[in-house]
């Protein structure tokens, strides 16, 4: 059954969208029976360094926040979101000290420039927050009940904050460190600390970023209900509209430090007023996305905080653009006809009334041949010894996985953390042996991994063509067939010459993710490995890096075995699709049939549980147990809406349900045909 | 690094001059009475047990304590009589009548006397400990009565009334004070470590271990009472700091182990003194005989000749030593008997530069002169054109010498100096084939002969004779080359006097003649 | 816990048995003889080869070598041949004086390290001098320091007495051997402003490397931690500066010092024999200091032993602290 649809105004209780004001030059707009909670009026921050570029984080921005209301803030990376949360709690960096004017009020108190004293009080009485990573934000030698007490004041208080952000057993966790919970329940401490004295706003940076799908849509039904039910304001920071159009109640979004749009959060995603927003919007990657053709991009680099433009900030990218763009940076104005809405683009009503852009060319037909299976996998266990209670004991990271991945195919392995996905990928590149199974790779394929965080693992003080040409010292190349054979590649990974003799450093974080790809495949390997490549990038940027290996895998005719805990990446870039739960194989399948119709409880589970604008979310209880300690029988059973007595006892054998559809689970089994898979 | 560490201390006394300014430093917290003088030790002591402590350092308190039947006269090798007044040695030279002094007391109060002179002798040959060597020839003991007392020996022994006379020779110590604080069959070593029980102008009254030792004057002392009652040593084990201490009024004296600058700025300094006394220690290079370099005769020649004894030792010791003119130590062998005097050509070791080994190494064993030394011949060595490596060895390492003859350098610079003024004590520890400490090896059978002749002739100038030859021997083997005759140097605050001292004694005066002047 | 201290008392005696075996090694190649080194130049061969026997010198390395194990188990660590006692016996009597020299040195370093990493990992405008003025310190080495104490604070300043351990003729004797506890245990304050004026110079100078050295580790692990994820939280919850400095800074920031504060150990060891011997401080160092030259083979055997436990149950305590402190490593 759906869940309530969060995004319908009427079923606010509180507040509607329409107490969202924008108090910006032009805006005439509805003030809510309420003084604002937060008012940050022409904010700008500039950080000065020594021996570097001035950095114009933030170029003049009005947001007003009223009682009640959850804000979502919504830009890429460097956009300047975080150092807005930063302003707003307070806490900019107070070495070198940046350059800041304007007015940041918290509850009438000026967070820039009061006392430090005030500024604290603020923070203890009438701010909470809420940041990306529990794990880190939590002090690792404190129990957590004494960190809780910090904010609430005394022990009682912590106990029923921690039961109010959804702990089970809050008396008993208060005596356990950070380390000994799961990542959900220490963002759901973190979150009990910032509702600590019933705070007028809660600033969560990101918070479910670093959490698992299902997590992540536990903790965006919390932060709604914490809303619902202490009345608080949220600032939510994310880089997902798809997770900002789960809980807002109105967007802002950021571009190059200054105000692009904003507005309440079902027509802002309906109908986009900034070609910017528009541009976020079809670059997402989603369950929904054509995966017929290239997914769209927006074209060019993000702006730079060093070189701030005289005009629109996103002038360089967008394909409005006149002259008029370019001269001076355009001032939010109302949207006609929409109240409550403001745009920055100085075209905003041609925009409406734009044709949907006709797609990219389709890809070419893939170029599965029956060349036969490149990589089978059989029986694959791996074991790890590891230290737990003072005393070695057995981990068991892949219990059983069978794999066979075609020449020319694309896999996709999709898992949440602990469900093994990037031990099989480790084994499969030969990193570490297995305990017991076979791992067998056709041919002479020499496998080339990707990981997650590629542009880091480039050696710093080696230029491109060098790191490059190292990986050509095989073939024994003169040194022009080098030179050529690298151009090739870096076109090939949508780079041009210019950054052959930059070093790492000096390059973007998409140019080295690049980099690192032209890397993985200048000699182009059988079999390419993917860890993650794209979870640390924004939308538009991991796009682009998919779109790559869809090209590469075509004009290659690479294989291709990609890792991901993201199912809309999966189903762009594979053909088929295995999900893993707690070191299995739970289902596996032709990439649209696992996302469209899944079988498993947990595929449906996970599919559920991806934010996208206009679906409501939902997420199994819990999360996933122990890896050491897994259940009997069926290892989803515990978290199961459909879990029955003997589940508990017998675990499931793949059941075919279509061609090449396969499911462990019980449900199936006593389909003795292969028919279609039950919705 | 000690050599370093009295450069640094030159360097921050200048300094601190600057800040002192003058001297009327407001340091010294004067707690000494004119009563107390204030010593320091480098080094815990050996326990004090006269008949096995064998050591230089804490000499100055078993000599402050004990007494033996014979002593020197005041820096010279001539012997006069102790405790005992008079002595007759027969015509065979094995029987020994002492004469003893009637009016002497221990410090324990019970009287001294024959048997007590005889009990000594015989608790040192029970002990064995190291200076036990001084009555390996003694055949009996005995005392007619109580103011005489006899010694006879096995066969003559030359140096046998230098042996009485040593600071390590047979001293009395109370029979009672042994039997009350003998533990199972020590003979009341145990207690003798840190306690004295002599006839001596002292007692040790306090033994803090690694702290300070305290001597006390000996109320029951038969010769004139010592204008210091108490005499406070404390255990200092850095130069640097004792002469610090010195100079800030810590300390009243510094014995030994100052450097050569040192002594000098402390010497100008008008609120010190530098007293130098002859002793019988002689600066020396020792040649490996088995040396690839130095083991022909015509190279230790070279050697030899090339040494300039008083430019070294002026360079080296400043007026701390002067350049050796005899074989032996002054008084040994009569002046002038075995000349030491050479003309020092420095390109005699040119001739050395054709060998086909040219690398050597040198060793030294002592003090930071001897490093110095050492040094300074290295230089040479290499303007010669032979590579010399320099080598420090320790008193553990030069002592296995004898045994490890892979591990003797091809020269060796070392200070040494006998127990005693006679020649004999040089020549049978140091020089003969088998003597105990020949570090080197050097073998001379030829004088090994006339120096044991020597030893058992019973006139004195027919041995005197014997040893002159045997010394001229040895000489002529250039086994060691003599560079200079060391004194004894002892840093103190003006207005000491009455200052007394013995050739054998080393770092050490006798403190029941100093006096303060008020 | 107790399993960790478990493996390490094992480890602490397998070192300790083969630390035996290399100094007996050591001692073997070393070509000294302390048997004559003990009676003397004049004592005749004879003589020497009867104390040779008597020691049990003559006997096979490897004899020799049990012999002192099976000793050294029962706390038998033979006899000096420097001070002709049992060796227990001198470490027992020269052990509080440099246990109490080195307890003062690790107070005096744990303040003086807390004050330097505290005061240098603040961006203050002296932070960067004062961590040039450091860095100079604790590049000289220690007996200048040492000597430097002494020329200014007794010879020009007059302020603190050069050596020793006490001005006081009859200090107690116990109960505990450390002078500054035993004055206020007897009741008599005066032994114990003695034994601390005495006590100032030699302990700065032991812990002024140590001090610095850890600091410098503080300064740098405070900073990372200073700006760590956490931190923010603090300061977001609205803690003050002493607060988030105390409860959440330091504890965070302890790991790294503290293994570098047992790692210190051997060079506190070191220079307790530099700063003992130039301060006439009457403790092991100068007991170690004073049987080296006369290769005094059981004191250095019995000191050194003495020297690796310490060392290793010093760092175990490191460890255990370190598990309290951070319980992720506790696991």
């Amino acid at each position: 059954m759906p869940p309530e649809d969060r995004r319908d105004p009427a079923r606010s209780p509180s507040t509607g969208p329409d107490s969202a004001i924008l108090s910006g030059p032009g805006s005439a707009i509805l003030s809510g029976p309420d003084s604002p909670i937060l008012s940050v009026q022409d904010l700008h921050v500039t950080f000065r360094r020594p021996r570097r570029p001035d950095a114009y984080a933030l170029r003049g921005v009005d947001l007003t926040i009223g009682r009640g209301e959850i804000a979502g803030l919504v830009g890429e990376s460097g956009s300047g979101k975080s150092v807005l949360a930063s302003c707003v709690l307070g806490l900019l960096p107070e070495h070198p000290a940046p350059v800041v004017t304007g007015r940041v009020l918290v509850k009438g108190v000026d967070m820039l420039t009061s006392p430090e004293t005030r500024r604290r009080a603020v923070r203890r009485l009438d701010l909470g927050s809420v940041f990306q990573d529990p794990m880190s934000s939590l002090d690792p030698t404190m129990r957590v009940g004494r960190q809780v007490v910090e904010a609430a004041g005394s022990a009682e208080e912590a106990v029923r904050l921690l039961t109010a952000a959804g702990i089970p057993d809050a008396e008993s966790r208060m005596r356990v460190y950070p380390h000994e919970l799961s990542g959900g329940l220490r963002q759901r401490v973190m979150i009990a600390m910032a509702v600590a004295g019933n705070p007028a706003l809660i600033v969560a940076d990101e918070p479910t970023t670093a959490l698992d799908v299902t997590v992540q849509a536990q903790i965006l039904r919390l932060l709604r209900r914490l809303r619902d039910d202490f009345g608080c304001s949220v600032l939510l920071i994310t880089h997902d509209l798809g997770v900002a159009s789960q809980v807002c109640d109105r967007l802002v979004v950021l571009y190059g430090g200054r105000l692009a749009e904003t507005g309440p959060t079902t027509p802002m995603l309906s109908e986009p007023r900034h070609p910017y927003t528009a541009s976020l919007l079809r670059s997402r990657i989603s369950l929904t996305s054509d995966v017929a053709r290239p997914l769209p991009t927006m074209p060019g680099e993000p702006p730079r905080p060093t070189r701030p433009l005289p005009g629109c900030a996103f002038a360089p990218r967008c394909d409005l653009r006149t002259d008029d763009c370019e001269k001076a940076p355009p001032e939010p104005r109302p949207v006609p006809g929409e109240p409550g809405r403001l745009s920055a683009c100085l075209r905003l009503d041609e925009l409406a009334e734009r044709p949907a852009e006709p797609g990219s060319a389709s890809w070419p037909p893939n170029a599965v041949s029956g060349r036969g299976p490149l990589l089978t996998l059989r029986n694959v266990h791996q074991r790890f010894r590891v230290r737990g209670q003072g005393r070695h004991v057995r981990l068991s990271a892949l219990s059983g996985v069978d794999l066979t991945v075609e020449a020319g195919e694309s896999v996709a392995i999709v898992g949440e953390s602990g469900s093994g996905k990037s031990t099989l990928l480790r084994a499969v590149a030969g990193l570490t042996p297995v305990s017991s199974g076979a791992i067998e790779l056709g041919g002479d394929a020499r496998p080339q991994i990707v990981f997650q965080d590629a542009g880091a693992s480039l050696t710093p003080w080696l230029s491109v063509a060098t790191l490059l040409g190292e990986r050509l010292s095989r073939l024994r190349l003169s040194k022009a067939e080098t030179r050529r054979h690298i151009a090739r590649t870096l076109t090939l990974v949508g780079l041009g010459d210019d950054v052959l003799h930059a070093k790492p450093g000096a390059l973007s974080g998409g140019q080295r993710q690049r980099v690192a790809m032209a890397r993985a495949i200048i000699d182009p390997p059988e079999l390419l490995l993917c860890d993650e490549p794209t979870s640390a990038l924004d939308a538009s940027r991991a796009a682009g890096v998919l779109n790559q290996i869809g090209e590469l895998r075509r004009e290659l005719g690479m294989t291709v075995l990609f890792v991901t805990h993201d199912l809309g990446a999966a189903r762009v870039v594979a053909d088929r699709i295995a999900v893993m739960y707690l070191g299995r194989v739970v289902e596996i399948g032709p990439a649209d049939a696992v996302v469209g119709s899944p079988a498993h409880p947990y595929t449906q589970a996970l599919v559920s549980a991806i934010p996208e604008p206009g679906r409501a979310i939902a997420a199994p209880a819990g999360e996933a147990p122990d890896p050491l300690r897994p259940p009997s029988g069926c290892r989803f059973r515990t978290r199961c809406p459909a879990a029955r007595a003997e589940c508990a006892s017998r675990a499931p054998a793949p059941v075919r349900l279509d061609a090449g559809h396969l499911v462990d689970c019980l449900l199936y089994e006593e389909r003795t045909t292969a028919g279609s898979a039950a919705s | 690094m000690r050599t370093v560490t009295s450069a640094l201390v030159l360097t921050l006394t200048l300094g601190a001059g600057l800040t002192a300014c003058s001297g009327n430093s407001p340091s010294a917290p004067s707690t000494s009475t004119p009563t107390t003088l204030r010593l320091a030790l480098s080094a815990d002591p050996a326990p004090l047990d006269p008949d096995t402590y064998y050591e230089a350092e804490g000499l100055q308190i078993t000599t402050a304590a004990y007494q033996g039947l014979l002593t020197y006269k005041p820096d010279s090798a001539e012997i006069t009589g102790l405790l005992a007044k008079s002595w007759k040695v027969s015509s065979d030279g094995k029987t020994y009548t002492f004469a003893l002094r009637t009016d002497v007391k221990f410090s324990d109060g019970t009287a001294f006397d024959a048997a007590a002179m005889k009990a000594s002798f015989e608790r040192r040959v029970a002990l064995a400990g190291g200076p036990a060597y001084t009555l390996a020839e003694v055949e009996s003991t005995d005392a007619p009565d109580p103011a005489t007392f006899v010694v006879r020996l096995k066969r003559p022994v030359a140096p046998f009334l230098d042996y009485l006379a040593s600071p390590y020779g047979p001293v009395a110590v109370s029979p009672a004070a042994v039997k009350a604080h003998a533990a199972g069959d020590d003979h009341g070593a145990g207690w003798l470590g840190a306690h004295t029980a002599g006839t001596g102008p002292y007692q040790l009254s306090s033994v803090v271990k690694t702290t300070r030792y305290v001597l006390t004057a000996n109320a029951h002392y038969w010769g004139g009472k010592p204008r210091f009652a108490e005499v406070d040593f404390a255990v200092v084990p850095d130069f640097s700091t004792q002469s610090i201490e010195l100079q800030g009024g810590q300390l009243d004296m510094v014995l030994h182990g100052l450097n050569t600058r040192d002594y000098a700025a402390i010497k100008q300094n008008p609120g010190f003194q530098v007293q130098n006394f002859p002793t019988l220690f002689k600066t020396q290079i020792w040649v490996n005989p088995d040396s690839a370099v130095f083991g022909p005769h015509a190279a230790r020649q070279a050697l030899r000749d090339s040494l300039d004894t008083v430019a070294l030792t002026k360079q080296i010791y400043g007026d701390r030593a002067t350049a050796s003119t005899e074989v032996y130590p002054e008084g040994m062998l009569p002046k002038g008997a075995a000349s030491d005097m050479w003309q020092a050509n420095p390109q005699a070791l040119a001739a050395l530069s054709g060998n086909k080994d040219k690398s050597i190494t040198i060793g030294y064993y002592g003090d930071n002169s001897l490093q110095q030394l050492a040094n300074t011949l290295q230089i040479q060595m290499q303007q010669a054109g032979l590579t010399a490596t320099v080598r420090p060895y320790g008193p553990a390492q030069v002592f296995a010498l004898p045994a490890e003859p892979k591990q003797r350098p091809d020269i060796l610079v070392a200070a040494m100096n006998p127990d005693a003024a006679h020649v004999d004590t040089w020549m049978s520890i140091y020089q003969a084939a088998k003597a105990p400490v020949n570090f080197l090896g050097c073998s001379v059978p030829a004088a090994d002969k006339l120096a044991d002749a020597a030893r058992v002739t019973v006139d004195r100038s027919e041995s005197q004779e014997l040893y002159t030859k045997a010394a001229r021997e040895y000489q002529n083997s250039l086994c060691w080359i003599n560079i200079a005759d060391v004194r004894d140097t002892i840093a103190a605050k003006a207005g000491l006097t009455g200052w007394r001292h013995q050739m054998p004694w080393v770092f050490t005066v006798d403190l029941a003649t100093l006096e303060p002047t008020s | 816990m107790l399993a960790l201290a478990g493996r390490r008392l094992a480890g602490a005696v397998a070192i300790c048995l083969g630390l035996t075996v290399v100094l007996f090694v050591l001692q073997h190649l070393s070509a000294t003889d302390p048997v004559r080194v003990l009676v003397g130049p004049s004592a005749s061969t004879a003589q020497v080869d009867a104390v040779r026997h008597q020691l049990g010198y003559d006997l096979p390395l490897y004899a020799q070598w049990w012999h002192y194990v099976t000793g050294a188990a029962t706390g038998d660590l033979q006899t000096s041949l420097r001070t002709h006692r049992p060796v227990a016996t001198d470490i027992a009597q020269f052990l509080p004086a440099s246990i109490e020299l080195a307890l003062f040195s690790c107070l005096i370093a744990a303040v003086l390290a807390l004050v330097l990493g505290i005061g240098t990992a603040g961006r203050w405008r002296g932070a960067a001098p004062l961590n040039t003025v450091l860095l100079a310190i604790a590049s000289a080495p220690a007996f200048l320091l040492t000597l430097l104490g002494i020329m200014v604070f007794y010879r020009n300043l007059g302020w603190l007495p050069p050596t020793g351990r006490t001005s006081i003729a009859d200090p107690p004797g116990g109960p505990t051997g450390l002078l500054t506890v035993d004055g206020l245990l007897t009741g008599r304050p005066d032994v114990t402003l003695d034994a601390l004026r005495h006590l100032v110079m030699p302990a700065v100078c032991v812990a002024l490397l140590p001090a610095i050295a850890v600091g410098r580790t503080l300064r740098s692990s405070l900073t990372t931690a200073l700006e760590s994820d956490h931190i923010r939280t603090a300061k977001a919850k609205g803690l003050s500066r002493r607060a988030i400095l105390l409860h959440h800074g330091l504890r965070n920031s302890a790991t790294t010092p503290l293994s570098m504060a047992g790692l210190q150990l051997g060079s506190v060891f070191a220079s307790l024999v530099v700063v003992e011997t130039v301060f006439a401080w009457p403790g092991l160092g100068l007991y170690i200091s004073q049987s080296i030259p006369t290769s005094d083979f059981p004191a250095i055997a019995g000191t050194t032993l003495l020297l690796a436990v310490a060392y290793v149950a010093v760092n175990t305590a490191v460890d255990i602290t370190q598990a309290v402190l951070d319980p992720r490593l506790a696991r």
